[in-house]
């Protein structure tokens, strides 16, 4: 029988054994934290899966429901998490090209409007009903020019509008009053000169306001806090774990962090308290059940990962096991 | 000691640089598992997962596999290779953004417009089909550009002109890849233009850098042609064209910024020259590069031999009293020939240079709306890109404004589909909502034409 050699920890000599136990925890902490992908369903209304594409999502995290953004036809569908609509609205037009959805704690909805002229955030009830438009208040020059948010999020009572053009982030209160706001190019080192290798695809906001976002020409994931720090990760290349063509980002309340790669057509799963340490990926190139095409847009809500695809391959839904 | 600090701050810098620049096609032939997977194999899983070959319109030739280690034709990621460029370069934009050539999801018909504004114009207009309204007969989607086929995006092969027209390319095979080289070889080696090519026995400068933006070659490295257009003798793995390429890609800069509104100033494409030439390489019989002097071949003329120096009709009864390069700077709108020359250029009606010479064409591509002189050297020329857009417009044809009716505007505002019916404004909509109808027209505001505006033929040849 094959004796394990017992292994010699480098420069243990050097390291009190608290240090060396703490280390060990955290190591195996870390290496048990894992988070895999099964797929249940494709969100569906009473006649079958929905045929759409990239779509973007809202999403009710306490009432556990997504609320996909149609493009195509400027509607709103809301789905329980069983992964059957409940509700629709927007259809009529009444809100313009809606661009990004987020929700409050007491349910009201801001729905982004965007054109390329110009924006409104509009106030709707939780039926959809237009119930107002967000007047904006005591901005700083930086927001009341040349600015034209198309991301929204809300968490903790601030709104988040994030123009990923100009590269600027505005957060007021659930009012519109400015609170903060930056441009944020000079802290992931735009080349103005090439400016179109730092576009931004997937986008999402942490509960504490971080910023998580991708470029796909980077290959990276881009991490901005309140206070403006960067943090970044990735690496280019076709292998599990690597960027090719990234896209969404999604992120949990559990420090696990979602990427879509388009071109590989896989979710894959980092752990974000253990250095990004990759934890696997799914889905795969494919028309079977579970397969994805160009998958784009991600979202968590609860334990359920959402995707948005092409090919009218509509959102495939996955249920989140952590460990 | 100083020395080795000023190579340390060098070597980082150069890290740091390097750091950035990470571009994808660089003027040539990216990396290759942007694109392929080489076992159809990651993780132990197969990566290709086929397509839909029952889909309408698809050409089904070529393998579809979604068995690991026999992967798709080509070794492709995508279901085809327009699919996979647009896994790139489509998007579900608010607004013109970098280098997306196709709004995905497109929109509704007339609910919104596709968004992108590059000059080739966006691929969504492909999928627009606008209704019948007044003089004009419905606007097909199929008519409104070069009909690429992309599975994953719901793009299928033109089921009208099913080979290209002047030529003989086969409709179900047009791919961004027919008119796009994705490995390019073909390079810009001097300043003035001059075109080489990679190839067995011969050697040339390497591609540094892209082609497309003003770079200039120099003693250590070539830069890519523009757009990374195919080259002489250009042949698809996917596709073997009955009439190969026998011309080369044009020579032509781009502001760096090219994907915008252009509402308030132009972009201008500085284009140089060979653009109709290389067009003619799928189009051939369409081609006619000379000016008709002789009045024998009959169809307009473009290219680089069709000078904008040609005889025109001076409008005081001569009928070669001027030029067609002066009546381009003349005119403004519709009845206002009070143009100059200075300020008379107009990237609806662009025109090539007549060079290749790589610093003045960079002078002169912009965005900010400080390049607009008109022809003055007698070297420029027609070309087809003059009315037609390379990928798509909202209108047929994919020409840059609407030839389907008389006016582009009525009564000083755009034509409109929801206006009443019998109106004026109606029967010239094409079918479109008024303001659909502007973001086919690049965002410009009616009022930069005439109040009753006509054709844009007319700014070469001022009949209105």
């Amino acid at each position: 029988m094959k004796r394990h050699r017992r292994m010699k920890f480098p420069f243990q000599h050097k390291l009190s054994s608290v240090a060396v136990t703490v280390m060990l925890s955290v190591l195996l902490l870390s290496g048990i934290a894992e988070a895999k992908l099964d797929y249940l369903y494709n969100l569906s209304n009473f006649n079958g899966a929905i045929a759409s594409s990239w779509v973007n999502f809202g999403i009710d995290r306490q009432q556990k429901e997504i609320y996909v953004i149609n493009p195509a036809d400027q509607s709103v569908d809301v789905f329980n998490n069983t992964g059957l609509v409940v509700h629709s609205f927007g259809d009529e037009g009444q809100y313009g090209s809606i661009r990004g959805l987020a929700l409050d704690e007491s349910g009201s909805i801001y729905l982004l409007s965007n054109s390329i002229n110009q924006y409104k955030v509009f106030i709707a009830d939780f039926r959809g009903e237009l119930n107002g438009v967000l007047k904006l208040e005591g901005l700083s020059p930086l927001f009341t020019e040349d600015f034209r948010p198309d991301r929204i999020f809300c968490q903790k009572g601030h709104l988040y509008l994030v123009d990923t053009q100009r590269f600027k982030l505005l957060v007021t209160d659930l009012r519109g009053h400015f609170e903060d706001g930056f441009e944020f190019a000079s802290i992931i080192g735009v080349n103005a000169k090439k400016r179109s290798d730092y576009d931004i695809r997937g986008l999402t906001m942490d509960e504490d306001g971080t910023m998580i976002f991708t470029i796909p020409v980077q290959s990276l994931v881009y991490l901005i806090t309140p206070d403006k720090k960067l943090n970044t990760f990735g690496r280019r290349g076709s292998s599990p774990g690597k960027f090719n063509v990234v896209g969404g980002v999604a992120v949990d309340d559990k420090g696990f962090l979602y990427v879509a790669d388009t071109l590989r057509c896989v979710i894959m799963v980092f752990n974000r308290n253990d250095d990004f340490k990759f934890l696997g990926e799914y889905g795969y190139r494919g028309f079977d059940p579970g397969n994805l095409i160009a998958p784009m847009e991600i979202a968590v809500a609860g334990d359920l990962l959402y995707v948005s695809q092409s090919a009218s391959r509509g959102v495939s839904v996955y249920r989140i096991s952590r460990d | 000691m100083k020395s080795s600090k000023i190579l340390l701050a060098t070597a980082l810098l150069t890290f740091a640089a390097a750091g950035n620049a990470l571009a994808f096609h660089e003027g040539g032939v990216a990396y290759c598992d942007g694109c392929h997977t080489m076992h159809n194999s990651s993780g132990n899983k197969a990566m290709s997962g086929g397509r839909n070959t029952g889909l309408t319109g698809w050409n089904a030739a070529g393998k579809a596999s979604t068995t690991q280690f026999q992967g798709n034709a080509f070794l492709l990621q995508g279901s085809d290779d327009s699919s996979t460029c647009l896994n790139c370069h489509a998007a579900n934009d608010a607004a013109p953004t970098g280098y997306h050539v196709m709004t995905f999801p497109a929109p509704a018909v007339n609910a919104a417009a596709p968004v992108e504004r590059t000059p080739g114009g966006d691929f969504a207009w492909l999928t627009q089909t606008f209704p019948k309204a007044g003089y004009a007969a419905q606007s097909i989607g199929e008519r409104h550009g070069h009909n690429v086929v992309a599975q994953d995006y719901g793009l299928l092969a033109d089921a009208t002109l099913t080979v290209a027209p002047g030529g003989q390319y086969d409709a179900k095979s047009l791919s961004c890849a027919s008119c796009h080289d994705p490995h390019s070889r073909a390079r810009i080696v001097d300043t003035n233009g001059t075109i080489a090519y990679a190839k067995p026995g011969q050697k040339v400068l390497p591609i540094g850098n892209s082609g497309s933006y003003g770079a200039q070659p120099d003693a250590n490295e070539a830069v890519g042609v523009y757009r990374l257009l195919g080259g002489a003798n250009y042949s698809q793995m996917s596709y073997s064209n009955p009439l190969p390429f026998n011309a080369d890609p044009p020579v032509a800069v781009a502001p760096s910024t090219y994907n915008r509104s252009e509402a308030t100033t132009d972009t201008r494409v500085a284009y140089g020259q060979g653009m109709s030439e290389w067009c003619s390489n799928c189009h051939r019989a369409i081609h006619n590069n000379n000016t008709n002097a002789s009045n024998t071949a009959l169809i307009h003329p473009a290219g680089n031999g069709a000078k904008l120096t040609a005889a025109a009709n001076d409008l005081a009864g001569n009928a070669t009293g001027t030029t067609i390069a002066n009546l381009y700077n003349a005119y403004k709108t519709s009845g206002d020939l009070t143009g100059s020359q200075t300020t008379s250029y107009t990237s609806l009606v662009p025109y090539e240079e007549g060079t290749g010479v790589i610093a003045t064409l960079a002078g002169h591509a912009d965005n900010t709306g400080t390049q607009t002189a008109g022809p003055t050297t007698g070297s420029e020329n027609v070309m087809c890109l003059s009315c037609h857009r390379a990928h798509a417009s909202g209108f047929n044809s994919m020409t840059r404004w609407n030839n389907n009716s008389e006016f582009l505007t009525v009564g000083g505002a755009y034509p409109d589909y929801a206006a009443a019916a019998g109106t004026d404004a109606l029967k010239n909509s094409n079918g479109m909502n008024q303001a659909i109808y502007q973001a086919a027209m690049y965002d410009r505001p009616a009022t930069q034409f005439a109040y009753d505006q006509r054709s844009l033929c007319n700014k070469c040849h001022a009949k209105d």
